[in-house]
């Protein structure tokens, strides 16, 4: 599972070069602590260090945090490598995981801030240990320190400065983003790029015809109509993440709370009347069918659940008539950032046709689709990719949860699911956890909050010269361990 | 008239198909436009489907006879809200002069300062985007060249003996106007017509294009061009067909408009006429 695509057995890393990367879209900042975007994580790795890496597909592994324990469920021991420093030289210590804490509960926004928000106290009991306590217990917070991301005391968003192995050069304006190593980084060696440079290139076909023509060396997203020929023609490598692991998805938001969708019957009606293999075709097959925001491969899944992988057309007409709603009008917002976000839209909105909803598409640009869906709440349907990190509570938290970011967009209320998940947070054992969140998972497919329309997709195109480039579940990028081979 | 300038019948001639095939769309082609077959998708040319299908597995022949409507029907009331509004304004500004004709020519370049492609993307951003309002948009946006137009032709023809001698019979302004002005200025309103119709397609296939116009599921040619943009490898078919049609209806209007006002325009038939006679016949 998610194995690293570098080829042949590694031949020793070369260092130098510059690794040109698209992005679908600007990054909105460049402060860790109020990222919003995909693109916005994408810069933000390359910058910023957190306690632990993030892909926990293999388990937890140190980053700036050399050992770890955890007494109980609410409580949490960081040990910090010797001789940390950040990118202007000044010492990174436990000192600075505290600050970093309180500016994101201070200063942050969305689910930087939502990670910081449980934590009660942070103590520094050296200058290289830290311990959290948690205002409830919560078994996955390992997941959630791997993205609290390590900033110095004076940091200016103008100058970005963090402890990741690249450090920030500068950022021009729908021009690029650029990066260069950090010479300082506790990975000796690493990275081994001079430079990254990330250029806002929102036209995907543009993106290919730019790595074909070498005029960058790896892509953000390849286009989906055309990965089959990619991978048959061979001149670029496609990677990314094999199908039914990633929590990656579509998922389409209802308001969950005002008419006419807080009408249970109608969001199941809308579930069962979306045809997900017709999506699964638009998507040219990549990706996994699925309605469950678990991914089916994951150890969390439950089977038992409802699921909306069928089709149900009588199904929906007789809920759609069962819930007293008709001839209804609903406006769908939704992204721009991949091509296949339109043919989407457009499958949801022949699809609701045929049980008497109909929809109005409204294509948004990312910065704006998150103000008006996610922060002011001013949509009916807000379609978009999710991918939450990968412990169950973060996946149906993230996409559930009142208390998360897309979940207070939704507006939906159930306090035994809530239960669930800080149930779920307080026990230890996977498979005690993985009781609760059967039971989460009941509650959430029957209730369908949200509707998660297959996996989306994580494919990367890069240039056969570009190595050690290992995709990770969350489609977070990370180019410490990439070179490039001449 | 139009069977002596063989441009102008081929331009009547193709817009006319156009037309009879926007309106009988349905009956000429099996397929709904809206209907989705996934298993079909982006299909070449075939006997089943004449030019291919979409990305959602839609007849695109379907579509664009469907599209030819959406065009159409914003052709004709765009033209319609330019021709009237602009006609009456600049009739109006070009009989009475004055300072009420500075106030309306005023106002009509101001309109026409802004690029029309510009000022309409604007309309149609802030009155949402639809057909109608692209309709309404477009009509805006091409009313200075009616305006313009009329006054030209008010100033010229209040001069005439003729106007002079229905006012003479006691005529009043509103009967000058509307009897005596319009009548006389119908040749080159027609012209304007059909190269504003041919204008307003473009833009409203402009507007489409960038996703501000004609809204899906509704098919539109400019839509169409743009979302064929994006499967170009793997049937350029697509946004042929799309670029085809706007092709064929511009075309035959700007044809017909050509051939119209070589037709009605005096000065340009003497001219027409001296070069017909310099080339050898036989």
């Amino acid at each position: 599972m998610a194995a690293p695509a570098t080829g042949p057995a590694s031949p020793r890393p070369t260092p130098g070069g510059v690794l040109r990367v698209t992005l679908g879209a600007e990054p909105t900042t460049l402060d860790p602590h109020r990222s919003s975007t995909l693109f916005d994580f994408h810069v933000k790795d390359a910058l910023f260090d957190g306690l632990l890496e993030d892909d926990f597909t293999q388990g937890p592994k140190g980053q700036l945090a050399e050992s770890w324990e955890s007494p109980d469920a609410s409580t949490y021991i960081f040990r910090l490598r010797q001789g940390l420093r950040f990118h202007d030289g000044q010492p990174l210590t436990a000192e600075s995981i505290k600050f970093t804490v309180e500016r994101s509960l201070a200063q942050g926004t969305g689910q930087p801030r939502v990670l910081v928000e449980q934590i009660a106290a942070t103590e520094v009991l050296d200058p290289r240990t830290v311990r959290f306590r948690l205002k409830a217990p919560n078994a996955a917070f390992l997941l959630d320190a791997a993205d609290i991301k390590v900033v110095p005391p004076n940091f200016d968003e103008r100058n970005p400065v963090g402890s990741g192995p690249f450090q920030f050069v500068e950022w021009v304006r729908l021009r690029h983003v650029r990066v260069r190593k950090f010479p300082g980084y506790y990975s000796s060696g690493q990275p081994y790029l001079d430079e990254l440079v990330f250029l806002p290139t929102p036209d995907e076909n543009q993106k290919l015809v730019l790595l074909e023509s070498g005029q960058v060396e790896f892509t953000d997203t390849v286009p989906l109509p055309r990965v089959q020929a990619v991978r048959q023609a061979g001149r670029v490598r496609v990677h990314g993440i094999p199908p039914g692991v990633s929590p990656s998805s579509y998922y389409l938001l209802t308001r969950a709370d005002r008419p006419p969708l807080d009408n249970l019957k109608v969001r199941q009606a809308i579930s069962f009347a979306i045809d997900r293999k017709a999506l699964l075709e638009v998507t040219f097959g990549e990706g996994t069918l699925k309605s469950n925001a678990i991914p089916p491969r994951h150890w969390a899944f439950n089977p038992q659940s409802v699921s909306f992988n069928e089709r149900d057309l009588a199904r929906a007409r007789r809920l759609m008539s069962e819930s007293g709603v008709g001839g209804v009008t609903l406006q769908l917002k939704h992204l721009t950032s991949r091509a296949e976000f339109f043919p989407i839209a457009q499958v949801i909105q022949a699809n609701l046709a045929e049980i008497g909803i109909r929809v109005e598409l409204l294509p948004q640009q990312i910065g704006i689709w998150i103000n008006q869906v996610l922060v002011q709440r001013d949509f009916q349907l807000g379609l978009t990719g999710v991918i939450p990190p990968y412990d169950p509570d973060s996946i149906l938290g993230n996409l559930f949860s009142i208390r998360r970011v897309n979940g207070r967009a939704i507006g939906w209320r159930h306090e035994l699911f809530e239960k669930q998940l800080d149930q779920g947070r307080s026990v230890v054992r996977q498979a005690d956890r993985k009781r609760v969140y059967d039971h989460a998972q009941l509650i959430v497919q029957y209730d369908a909050p949200g509707i998660i329309l297959n996996e989306r997709p994580i494919l990367y195109g890069a240039l056969p010269s570009v190595r050690g480039f290992v995709p990770d579940v969350r489609q977070h990028m990370h180019f410490h361990g990439v070179w490039l081979s001449r | 008239m139009l069977r002596r300038d063989r441009g102008a019948l081929a331009g009547a001639l193709l817009f006319a198909a156009v037309v009879l095939a926007a309106l009988f769309a349905g009956a000429l082609t099996p397929y709904d436009p809206l209907a989705i077959r996934m298993q079909d998708r982006l299909q070449p040319p075939s006997a089943r489907h004449l030019l291919g299908t979409d990305e959602l597995g839609r007849d695109l022949l379907s579509r664009i006879l469907h599209g030819g409507r959406a065009s159409l029907s914003v052709g004709v009331v765009a033209v319609g809200i330019a021709a009237t509004a602009g006609t009456a304004m600049g009739l109006v500004a070009g009989y009475y002069g004055g300072a009420l004709a500075a106030v309306i020519m005023r106002t009509v370049d101001g309109l026409l300062a802004f690029p029309a492609l510009i000022l309409a993307m604007a309309l149609t951003a802030t009155l949402g985007p639809s057909l109608t309002n692209a309709a309404v948009a477009i009509g805006i946006v091409t009313i200075p060249a009616f305006a313009r137009l009329a006054q030209a032709s008010a100033l010229a023809i209040k001069e005439r003996e003729f106007t002079d001698a229905a006012r003479a019979c006691g005529a009043g302004d509103l009967y000058v106007l509307v009897r005596v002005l319009l009548p006389n200025h119908v040749s080159p309103l027609m012209v304007q017509t059909s190269v504003s119709f041919a204008n307003a397609i473009l833009t409203e296939a402009a507007l489409s294009f960038l996703g501000l116009g004609i809204q899906p599921p509704t098919p539109s040619w400019g839509a169409m061009l743009d979302t064929g943009r994006r499967y170009l490898d793997q049937t350029a078919w697509y946004s042929m067909a799309a670029g085809g049609a706007i092709l064929i209806a511009v075309l035959g209007l700007n044809l017909l408009g050509d051939g119209l006002r070589d037709a009605l325009d005096p000065r340009l038939r003497g001219a027409r006429a001296a070069r017909l006679a310099e080339e050898p016949s036989g």
